[in-house]
């Protein structure tokens, strides 16, 4: 067996006891201090790093037990195994000391092998116990940088979808207020009277209702008409206005209604007006349309995280796949087609709602990281007995067979260093296995790859 | 009073040579503060008694206890012990005569210490 050496403290008011046991553990290779009193011995365990406590119970002062005692409330010494030190006619105290936390006892008069013995041992588990604290510790920090990274992608997706729908309420309502005070002024110019005016109205408002969808070629056909008929009637910003005009669904024959009714003076103006009006209705109706896409995502986003309500809830599993979709639009881009094939009799099921998304969120996320951009993602759900059965396949270039018994391990990652944690597979697994007591399993050939997840309806009561 | 030869047991040696792996010069070290050190022990154990403070008996009883076991005096080990369950039960009566029987055997243990110093020499 390797030598194994550490820190010692040795604690005895009796200098003799101090040297004898110093002299021992230093020729075994032990880094050993000494202290005469409980109180030193304290001080110096909460300034200094030990693997272990040799510690005599009668002193004077502050006794073995008050030392023990204080080390176990002490988060910081608690993990300090320590060796009482008893005389043989006293085993009843080593034994209070053992209830009370201590590691071992060592009967006096010392013997070397019982001596090297224990403190090797001791000293051992002191290390494996450190270095599962340091995994657990460790392990704990990067189950925590992973949802930091799920949050920032998330956060960055939601980031972009809010940011394109927040640019065209800002630049529409500025359009809309310029237009308007261009029309206010057309209007003062014009001085319709209310029957012309109540016809022009109209005309704008079946033009919003009814949007002209035309080919580039077509439209451009009618633009050219109506700008040589504009310029016919001694329109100067002829080719300004005919797009507008044309943009309304308006052609030469509606413009020669309107001629008719306002006069050759007015036409410009009153087409700009009708032009502008016809503007402001449509821009309106696209600041409002995404005004309501930034509310849905805000919506998506309360429901996802379910942001100040209970972990478990009854859940709808479609309508968090598709709050997932929604977090997730800008990470699997245009390139991705989503087949949905959802079975609509699924009833609610009980579930840690909040989790249930993450493992949407990290299949979903891999899935779109193994196409890259290009390819189709599936979404297919079935109820089977009383399960519900959630498959999400891509037509990814799938993963090798040696590695997919691995995928669901910790800390396993195909990703670069940095990239990937190796962490969203396995706290999947551990959010359908360990808490809704299910199934997640993987089905990958090139080109096809199925992650099934199955919970139960209800969760267990366990 | 008259001092007796005191025998160190062999054994007990031994074993205190192992725990400092052989080395003379520690083990003279360690004896010499055990000789420094005891007559201090032996007086508080009068003091203890005459202040009426069993736990003071009881504690420095206890320490002479275990260096007397380490080196060997069994006897005096066994007197201590005794002393021992004076200061724990709290009766102190005729733990003056004890001590100083103590005090007596010390003597010839320390002189069978001096003796092992000078063989170590």
């Amino acid at each position: 067996m390797e030598e194994v050496a550490g820190r010692v403290l040795v604690v005895d008011d009796n200098r003799t006891n101090r040297l004898m046991l110093s002299a021992n553990l230093s020729k075994q290779g032990h880094d050993v201090a000494t202290a005469e009193d409980g109180r030193v011995a304290l001080e110096m365990l909460s300034t200094g790093e030990f693997d272990l406590v040799l510690l005599d119970i009668m002193m004077p002062g502050m006794n073995g037990y008050q030392v023990l005692e204080s080390m176990k409330a002490d988060a910081d010494l608690r993990n300090i195994p320590v060796i009482v030190i008893s005389a043989l006619d006293e085993l009843d105290a080593a034994v209070r000391c053992i209830e009370m936390g201590a590691e071992d006892f060592l009967t006096k008069p010392f013997n070397a092998v019982f001596l090297k013995a224990r403190l090797e041992s001791c000293v051992r588990r002191k290390r494996l116990r450190d270095l599962e604290q340091a995994y657990l510790h460790q392990e704990m920090m990067l189950r925590q940088s992973e949802k930091l990274a799920t949050l920032g992608r998330l956060s960055a997706g939601m980031a972009h979808e809010l940011n394109n729908p927040a640019a065209a309420v800002q630049s529409g309502s500025k359009q809309i207020r310029q237009q308007f005070e261009k029309n206010l002024r057309l209007g003062q110019r014009l001085r319709l009277d209310a029957g012309t005016l109540g016809g022009l109205v109209n005309a704008v408002m079946t033009a919003v209702a009814t949007p002209q969808v035309l080919d580039s070629l077509t439209r451009s056909d009618y633009e050219q008409e109506l700008a040589d008929w504009l310029e016919g009637n001694g329109i100067e910003n002829a080719w300004e206005l005919a797009p507008d005009v044309t943009a309304m669904g308006l052609r030469v024959a509606d413009g020669q209604r309107i001629l008719e009714q306002v006069g050759p003076d007015a036409l410009a103006d009153t087409l700009a007006w009708m032009a502008g009006s016809y503007a402001i209705l449509s821009v309106s109706k696209e600041v409002q349309e995404a005004a309501q896409r930034m509310s849905e995502l805000v919506k998506a986003l309360k429901t996802y995280t379910y942001m100040d309500r209970a972990p478990v809830q009854n859940v709808n599993i479609h309508e968090g796949l598709e709050n997932t979709l929604v977090m997730m639009r800008s990470r699997l881009g245009h390139g991705i087609q989503i087949n949905r094939d959802y079975d609509e009799s699924i009833p609610v099921v009980e579930a840690f709602s909040s989790e249930l998304n993450q493992v949407w969120t990290n299949l979903v996320d891999n899935a779109a990281a193994a196409m890259n951009g290009h390819g189709q993602l599936s979404i297919r759900t079935r109820l089977a007995h009383d399960r519900v059965v959630v498959e999400i396949c891509d037509t990814g270039p799938g993963i090798p067979p040696d590695i997919q018994p691995k995928i669901f391990d910790p800390f396993f990652t195909t990703k670069p260093i940095g990239e990937g944690t190796g962490l969203g597979l396995n706290i999947s697994y551990n959010i359908i296995v360990q808490k809704h007591k299910g199934e997640i399993t993987v089905d990958s050939e090139p080109g096809r790859t199925c992650f099934t997840v199955s919970i139960p309806l209800r969760l267990s009561q366990s | 009073m008259s001092n007796e030869a005191v025998q160190l047991d062999s054994n007990a040696l031994a074993n205190l040579r192992e725990m400092v792996g052989g080395d003379d010069a520690i083990l003279s070290e360690i004896v010499t503060t055990f000789l420094s050190d005891a007559p201090r022990m032996l007086a508080a154990l009068h003091s203890g008694i005459d202040a009426g403070n069993p736990d003071q008996v009881r504690l420095n009883a206890h320490s002479l206890k275990g260096n007397a076991g380490d080196f060997g005096a069994l006897h005096m080990a066994k007197l201590c012990l005794q002393l021992e369950m004076m200061g724990k039960t709290g009766d102190l009566n005729g733990a003056h005569s004890l001590a100083a029987q103590i005090a007596r055997e010390y003597q010839g243990v320390a002189q069978a210490l001096e003796d092992l110093l000078a063989s170590l020499e």
